[in-house]
């Protein structure tokens, strides 16, 4: 392949800090990188350390920049090696047969051997070989982590090997970690050799705004789409600073902003009039901020629904959101579940016994000192049998102790209304804790026409 | 068997293979004393395939709307991803994800998620792989799991002219783990099972589709229906394939679909790790998520945190209830004409109870039927006359001697003679002709009653269903229930229903009314029973919506009435008590003159309920009905109904019974010593509290073993000491009981043990 059609990495004075406009706002790490990298030949650090938040641009810039300059590069995700041997497999498979190409070429031979390695010696022995043969020999071979917090869980020598990766198989090669956090909770174990640390600190509001500036519809003019976004983050920039989500916002909000444009009811100046058009879907979608559980598409639904009639959907959402349709005995299991974990075990006899026993005064004035405790701590743990009691003083009619209730019990902690706590059987008497919500409850126990309230030792 | 067998110095446990054995049905269905047996088999499969054509017709309708809808959005993601302008979209790098919600019915995802995969498979694109919730507790066996199906399918739909003869006899299900394991598979594709890694995916995805080569993507697997679909999506869909530069007839290519069929018990750990992979793959490989939540979206944001949450692009689809799948169910297959086996009324509620009280399962409910079914056939040998109405004449005439013979042993059959006019009783026990013609002008009797009953019992429904407080159900079962069980037009809720009819408004009732009838028109027209019904309610929908005209009449005739009244002041006599008073004013009240609307209701309803009357009966009241009716609860129970406890705790008690054996015979309370010692040990900690001394107990259960020895000499010296064979069968017993899970040790009390059960 012709090699000299690569572009030469330039010298800093004039280098192309946005990578062919690919990325903003991230000059002084793009300069950095590149002073670091150097010339081709160069003997790069033998490590690097980017870190910063979610969503700052880290593996974005990194990747461009390899792939702009056309550097011999290989990209592992650590969240995919779980083990040393899928790491040192994939690096050694995965090595660019020529560095023009950004992703290895897999057309050549298909029937290529695949290389195993097991251990570290192996695969530095391994990759030594592979990469002196390679045609790039001399040029700097980028290894890049992502996700490197990952490899803490592995081996131990794995992360100290890998930084000294340079030293120990004695090529131009450096590895570059990714990583959302800091170095310091890196450091454990000994023979770490330490890296260049990188920081990508947060994108200022300006930022921001810049960057989401850029997904601007071509039929939108970028003034319009800018004042768009700065209303977006007029509202948002409180409760969330990830540019992820905040872009996901803009995009889903978007056509509410620009429906009075194109509809010619109001001009691209006149600001109050769009803001004040805009706002109640932002403040609506202010509120499900980070649940991502409507579509683009069902949100407009949604908003057209509540646009013809307003009261309905408003009664109507919450409650959709956390329905769950079960059989009729399960309901009491759950709601049987339900009292047992939040009603003081001593008070069972009183609520559930035919002559239940008096309450004197005294226990009744100790009782109001230490009142809606119980569901302030939260759910208790209880043994099957108590549950069992209580299910079969609640539920009418006789029921049979067959397998189909026992049965429901694990459905249930498989749905996650119940969690088991311990006990693999039913011999050893296995514990269970609710962990549904009262207002869950109330709806559940209203279908079945049983007044949870009544039995409920806080609310007496 | 293997013991002597194996010949070994060694002491050890070998494990023999045993041969997979075949029950011989001929073995089960051909008994000695019943020799109809067979035939009534060969019925059963008959109605049975029927049935279950008409089953599996039932669900994949009912869960056709949403299926195309998500197919729709299925196919709908990633359009623009070849386009170069979209850029944001791109870059936003959500993965698309159909969150489905399937209710908690459980048994019955895997039927659903199996339907969905094929439809998938057949309509958008090949690249579907499906993942259970408990088989990938670690990354890289889900990833793994979820290549090998992926890379399989797709190998087995290009090169299937090769591999039919190899596979073809497999079902799809094994097709792959079938394919995977034979040596032909593995000199396809030479990639070894540590190596499947979504990198791995990528680069087969890339020569299989990629741009570069178009011979291939020419040759991509693409059903004729997928292309199909691709014309209906419209222009902008093709515009955009002509706008790719190399786009000439080039194919879109395929998305990869990834099904998890349970979320809630996927590990979430593994489960964020995948996300975040698929994050990262997603501008090289078009990835669809349909996640699978059996309760609420809610549990999405239990299991995933916000940072892999906005990794996804999620639309919610929500399946339809159970309970709604449920009436459709039993409105084709239980409660219809056609479907000659029925139930009775126990096994009808007990059904349909453990149903909704219990599992909320399609799936269960079917079985339990197909069982019915069988333990009819199986059990009942009346159940040879079970067939459609049509057949009836054929099936009578087609009895042979030894049959008729068996039937006329029959209880049901006696009672059917009885019903018989007495000159022809005596000739139905010898005379097989005249025998073949009662049993079949029965029969006919019975699936006549049928075609009246049902259509009758949908209008009553009709007409009652939006009555308050629902005095014959909301669901129509619960009426056809209450007709099972009793006879309808005597009940209360009947009367009661009735009552709430008379009081109904014009509007409502002619609503009700014509809604009924819309339901009796289409089985009227070929039961001349129902028409005088449906002629009848037309006639007074006209009569309802054209009451001013009846009112004109009306008018003319009470002018004549008025005259002849009698006025007020006349009745009431000078001096009376207020009760008495008080009753008169009633009674005149009720005399007063009707309006011309309640003088229609009145004559509605005495005439409906005449005809009602007429076609709704209880059908058991029929002779030979048991020909149709399973009612034998008890059968069904035992075998559908486990409770493990309860027949433990008779076993132990009764031992007896179980063990078939005269010496153990006694009654629940009494304490054998010839009963086996787990069930002396059982009845004597029955008589302790919570914590059971087991010295205690050994000198109660030594009393008892020896007290059968000395039956004869009054030897009443204490026993010293129990003898080691008794210790030991006593330990043993109460390990036993202790492996029953009735009691377990405790370190509250030394030499005690914890009581489990009361």
């Amino acid at each position: 392949m012709e090699i000299d059609l690569a572009p030469e990495p330039p010298s800093e004075g004039v280098a192309d800090l946005t990578l062919g406009s690919q990325v903003r706002c991230r000059k002084y790490q793009v300069q950095t990188l590149l002073s670091l990298f150097g010339q081709r030949q160069h003997m790069t650090p033998g490590a690097l350390f980017v870190y910063g938040h979610t969503a700052t641009g880290k593996s974005l810039v990194v990747q461009t920049l390899l792939s702009y300059h056309k550097l011999p590069h290989i990209l592992i995700n650590c969240v995919e090696c779980s083990s040393p041997r899928v790491l040192f497999e994939h690096i050694l498979n995965n090595i660019p047969q020529n560095p023009d190409a950004d992703i290895p070429d897999c057309d050549d031979d298909d029937e290529e051997e695949y290389i195993q390695c097991d251990d570290m010696t192996s695969f530095v022995r391994q990759l030594t070989n592979i990469v002196s043969e390679k045609p790039f020999g001399e040029q700097t071979l980028y290894i890049v982590l992502d996700k490197a917090e990952r490899l803490r869980d592995s081996h131990i020598f794995m992360l100290p090997a890998l930084l000294r990766l340079q030293e120990l198989t004695g090529l131009n090669i450096c590895t570059i970690l990714i990583s959302e956090i800091v170095w310091e909770k890196f450091r454990f174990g000994t023979g770490f050799n330490e890296p260049y640390c990188l920081h990508f600190p947060d994108y200022s509001r300006h930022e921001l705004m810049e960057i989401m500036c850029l997904d601007s519809p071509s039929t939108c003019d970028k003034e319009l789409y800018s004042m768009y976004i700065n209303i977006v983050l007029s509202v948002f920039h409180m409760v969330c600073r990830d540019l992820r989500e905040l872009r996901h916002l803009a995009k889903l909000n978007f056509p509410y902003f620009i429906e009075p444009v194109l509809s010619g009811e109001a001009d691209a100046t006149q600001t109050r009039k769009l803001w004040r058009n805009i706002e109640p879907h932002l403040k609506k979608a202010l509120k499900s901020v980070y649940l991502r559980e409507v579509s683009s598409q069902q949100w407009e639904k949604m908003q057209q629904a509540e646009l013809e009639n307003p009261d309905l959907e408003q009664t109507l959402t919450p409650s959709h959101r956390c329905q769950v349709e079960l059989p009729y005995y399960s309901k009491f299991l759950l709601i049987a579940a339900y009292l047992a974990s939040y009603n003081p075990m001593k008070y069972d006899r009183r609520f559930f016994a035919k002559n239940a026993g008096k309450v004197s005064k005294r226990s009744k004035l100790v009782k109001k000192n230490e009142r809606a405790s119980n569901h302030l701590l939260g759910p208790k743990v209880f043994p099957i049998d108590r549950l069992m009691a209580i299910f079969y003083s609640i539920v009418e009619g006789k029921v049979v102790p067959s397998a189909h209730i026992y049965v429901q019990i694990s459905s249930l902690v498989s749905l996650h209304l119940l969690s088991q706590v311990k006990g693999e059987d039913r011999i050893g008497m296995p514990k269970y804790k609710c962990l549904i919500t009262l207002d869950f409850i109330r709806s559940i126990a209203r279908t079945v026409q049983f007044d949870v309230m009544r039995y409920l030792y806080d609310f007496l | 068997m293997s013991a002597e067998q194996a010949t070994s110095v060694s002491k050890g446990v070998f494990a023999f293979k045993g041969k997979c054995k075949r029950v011989n049905e001929d073995d089960y269905v051909c008994d000695s004393k019943d020799r109809g047996r067979k035939a009534r088999m060969t019925l059963y499969r008959e109605i049975w395939e029927d049935l279950h054509t008409q089953i599996e017709i039932l669900r994949s309708d009912l869960n056709c709307q949403i299926f195309d809808d998500l197919i729709a959005f299925v196919s709908g993601c990633h359009r623009h991803r070849d386009s170069p302008g979209d850029r944001s979209a791109q870059l936003l790098g959500e993965i698309p994800a159909a969150v489905l919600v399937t209710g908690v019915n459980t048994p019955d995802h895997d039927v659903m998620f199996a339907n969905l995969e094929s439809m998938l498979k057949s309509q958008v694109s090949p690249l579907v792989a499906r993942v259970g919730a408990q088989d990938n507790c670690r990354i890289s066996a889900l990833l793994s799991d979820i290549v090998a199906q992926l890379m399989n399918v797709t190998l087995t739909s290009e090169e299937r002219e090769d591999d039919e003869h190899d596979a073809g006899d497999l079902l799809p299900g094994e097709k792959s783990t079938a394919v995977s394991s034979s040596p032909i598979k593995l000199k396809v594709a030479p990639v070894r099972k540590r190596a499947l890694n979504l990198t791995t995916l990528v680069k087969w995805y890339k020569k299989k589709f990629g741009a570069g080569s178009p011979c291939k993507s020419r040759s991509a697997p693409c059903s004729p229906r997928k292309r199909l679909k691709l014309e209906e999506t419209g222009e902008a869909n093709a515009e955009q394939l002509k706008a790719t530069t190399n786009g000439s007839g080039v194919d879109k290519k395929p998305l990869v679909i990834i099904v998890f069929e349970d979320v809630e018990n996927v590990n979430p750990a593994v489960f964020q790790d995948f996300i975040s992979l698929c994050c990262s793959y997603l501008p090289s490989l078009p990835i669809v998520l349909i996640l699978g939540i059996a309760t609420a979206v809610t549990a999405i944001h239990q299991i995933l945190p916000s940072a892999i949450t906005s990794l996804l692009c999620m639309e919610r689809f929500q399946a339809p209830p159970a309970s709604r799948y449920l009436s459709h169910l039993m409105d084709k297959i239980v409660m219809v004409p056609d479907v000659a086996v029925k139930l009775g009324p126990k096994v009808f509620h007990f059904l349909l109870d453990t149903f909704l009280y219990h599992d909320f399962s399609i799936l269960n409910f079917i079985t339990a039927f197909q069982f019915c079914m069988s333990e009819h056939f199986l059990s009942n040998p009346l159940s040879v006359l079970c067939c459609g109405g049509e057949e009836v004449d054929y099936v009578t005439s087609q009895l042979s001697q030894a049959q008729l013979e068996d039937l006329r042993k029959l209880a049901s059959f006696k009672s059917f003679v009885e019903s018989c006019p007495p000159n022809v009783q005596s000739k139905l026990w010898s005379d097989n002709a005249v025998t073949r013609k009662y049993l079949s002008s029965a029969l006919t009797e019975l699936h006549q009653h049928h075609a009246n009953l049902f259509p009758a019992l949908r209008f009553l429904h009709c007409l009652s269903s939006a009555l308050p407080k629902h005095p014959l159900g909301k669901q129509f079962r619960e009426l056809y229930s209450l007709c099972l069980t009793t006879d309808v037009c005597e009940s209360d809720s009947y009367k009661q229903a009735v009552t709430f009819l008379r009081l109904m408004s014009l509007d409502d009732l002619s609503k009700a009314l014509a809604a009924a009838c819309q339901a009796l028109e289409e089985p009227s027209q070929s039961n001349e029973h129902l028409r005088p019904l449906f002629e009848e309610v037309e006639r007074f929908v006209y009569r309802l919506g054209h009451l001013d005209e009846e009112e004109e009449q009306e008018e003319e005739k009470d002018m004549q009435q008025d005259a002849n009244g009698v006025p007020l002041e006349r009745i009431l006599p000078q001096r009376t008590k207020l009760h008495e008073l008080k009753e008169k004013l009633q009674s005149m009240s009720s005399k007063r003159r009707k309006s011309p609307y309640e003088k229609l209701r009145e004559e509605i309803l005495e005439s409906l309920q005449s005809h009602l009357r007429r076609l709704i009966t209880c059908p058991l009241t029929l002779p030979l009905h048991e020909a149709l009716y399973f009612n034998d609860l008890a059968a069904v129970k035992e075998q559908l109904k486990a409770a493990p406890r309860c027949s433990t705790q008779r076993a132990l008690t009764l031992p007896g019974r179980y063990l078939n054996c005269a010496c153990c015979h006694g009654n629940e309370h009494s304490i054998l010593p010839s009963m086996p010692d787990i069930c002396i040990v059982y009845k004597l900690h029955l008589e302790c509290g919570t914590l059971v001394n087991l010295y205690d107990w050994l000198q109660a259960f030594v009393t008892i073993i020896t007290a059968a020895g000395d039956k004869g000499g009054k030897s009443k010296k204490k026993p010293q000491k129990p003898s080691t064979e008794l210790r030991a069968r006593f330990i043993r017993a109460v390990s036993e009981l202790q492996f029953l899970g009735f009691i377990k040790s405790t370190r509250r009390k030394t030499d005690h043990v914890t009581r489990l059960t009361w």
